[in-house]
């Protein structure tokens, strides 16, 4: 049988421990999240991998019998393209939106990576564009189930009364949603675009052209998906929503604008 | 930060042993989520189970505390001892154990993954309190550079350079803690 915290002369120290454990049990998910998101902090990228030549890493094999129904990421390339071409469904201009910036992001990690030797953060550089990469590409999936939620809760709603105010509830929750996912990828493309501005700024030379190209894919991403929220909330022009995005596009923009310029 | 979050480990069990219950706190506290997520991540014990391994395992520490050689070993020592006890736990429980080293796809192991977790736990600890407030603004709660420019009044221009520099900072840290620990197993 093992002790339990009853023995007298331990008492005092194991109630401790049990009320660590409760406490412990307050924020675990919590504490756990971050542990493993800390782990994230591009441990590899700072310490270890970033420390690669400027190569090409080579070609990931997919396991297609491991890929979610909706999994674009783990898609070939002109399987992804042929999917959005495809008529009416997943994904659309928001998974599009997002992979725009999520390449923006993956060119910033390239050009800071190159430039490593002159420049003593490039690897934090590296650590941040690969985190904002990799959240903006989880929601060109994210947007993708948010749209299709949408369609269909519309089409329920136009088939049913218009006095069914549950039906109407579940719609407006599910536009929501559909808003919510490109004002995030909105607000990464102009977190991408600062980041590319920064390595624009202190990037070796022959790649300052690649920073610029990365603003404005950037850019382009966080403008289309400022549409798309305007577009799916149905919002009016003071919705703090939608100044939100437009903040983000307009910061994007900004920078885009200022690095091509500089450039020609 | 408490008089006490600045001690090493053997300090803390070096006073532990004169019965000092603050320092029992503080090395209960120090490792309560490291061993969770052993637990967890690790051998993917459920809530309930891994708080039964949690108790447990504190339980052991603290009665078997005079037995631990090196007091600075305390990290590994309480790592060993949960891993037993959730080899012991699965064991008894009827479930299968399918590996000591649970290994993902990519051939890291998850119980690596834990000790580099809490690796950059601790090298955070040893940063200025505005890198440990921006790096978990950004990695830990997924703020955009706009909030966290809005909520430490910092201009939206810099937060990615501080934020790079207090990266630059951890790895310092990291690597310092690297050396350490190869010149103390040599």
């Amino acid at each position: 049988m093992r002790p339990r915290a009853s023995e007298p002369a331990t008492r005092g120290y194991l109630d401790l421990a049990g009320s660590h454990a409760s406490k412990a049990g307050l924020d675990r998910s919590d504490g756990v999240r971050r542990l493993e998101k800390r782990s994230h902090i591009a441990f590899a990228q700072v310490v270890g991998h970033g420390g690669e030549k400027c190569t090409n890493a080579g070609t990931a094999v997919v396991d297609s019998s491991r890929l979610m129904p909706d999994d674009y990421l783990a898609l070939r390339l002109d399987e992804l393209l042929a999917r959005v071409a495809a008529d009416g469904r997943a994904p659309g201009s928001g998974s599009a939106a997002a992979l725009t910036v999520a390449f923006a992001a993956s060119l910033v990690s390239m050009v800071a990576r190159c430039s490593q030797e002159s420049w003593t953060d490039a690897l934090g550089v590296v650590a941040q564009a690969k985190v904002i990469s990799e959240r903006v590409a989880e929601l060109a999936n994210t947007d993708g189930t948010a749209w299709e939620e949408a369609l269909a809760a519309l089409r329920d709603a136009e088939a049913g009364s218009s006095t069914d105010d549950r039906r109407d509830f579940s719609l407006e929750q599910k536009l929501e949603r559909a808003a919510a996912v490109p004002l995030e990828i909105a607000s990464l493309g102009a977190d991408a675009a600062a980041l590319a501005a920064l390595t624009a700024e202190r990037s070796d030379g022959t790649y300052r052209a690649d920073a610029a190209a990365a603003a404005a894919l950037a850019a382009g991403g966080a403008r289309a998906a400022a549409h798309l929220v305007l577009v799916n909330l149905g919002v009016r022009s003071d919705d703090p929503r939608l100044a939100r995005a437009l903040a983000s596009e307009q910061v994007a923009n900004d920078i885009a604008a200022r690095l091509l310029d500089s450039g020609r | 930060m408490t008089r006490l979050e600045g001690l090493s480990d053997a300090e803390l069990v070096r006073r532990c042993r004169t019965d000092d219950p603050a320092a029992w706190n503080e090395l209960v506290e120090r490792y309560s989520r490291y061993v969770y997520a052993i637990a967890v991540r690790g051998f993917r014990l459920g809530d309930e189970d891994a708080e039964d391994v949690f108790q447990d395992v504190f339980t052991r520490a603290f009665l078997r505390l005079e037995t631990l050689r090196d007091d600075s070993a305390f990290r590994p020592w309480i790592a060993q001892l949960t891993r037993r006890r959730c080899l012991d736990f699965l064991a008894g429980s009827g479930r299968e154990v399918l590996m000591e080293d649970p290994t993902t796809d990519e051939g890291s192991s998850d119980l690596d993954e834990v000790e580099d977790a809490f690796a950059v736990r601790e090298a955070l600890a040893g940063l200025s309190e505005a890198c440990q407030e921006i790096l978990d603004r950004f990695f830990a709660q997924d703020q955009s550079y706009r909030t966290i420019s809005g909520e430490l009044d910092i201009p939206t221009g810099t937060i990615a350079s501080r934020i790079a520099r207090c990266l630059s900072r951890l790895r310092d840290e990291l690597e310092g803690r690297n050396e350490a620990t190869d010149r103390s197993s040599e």
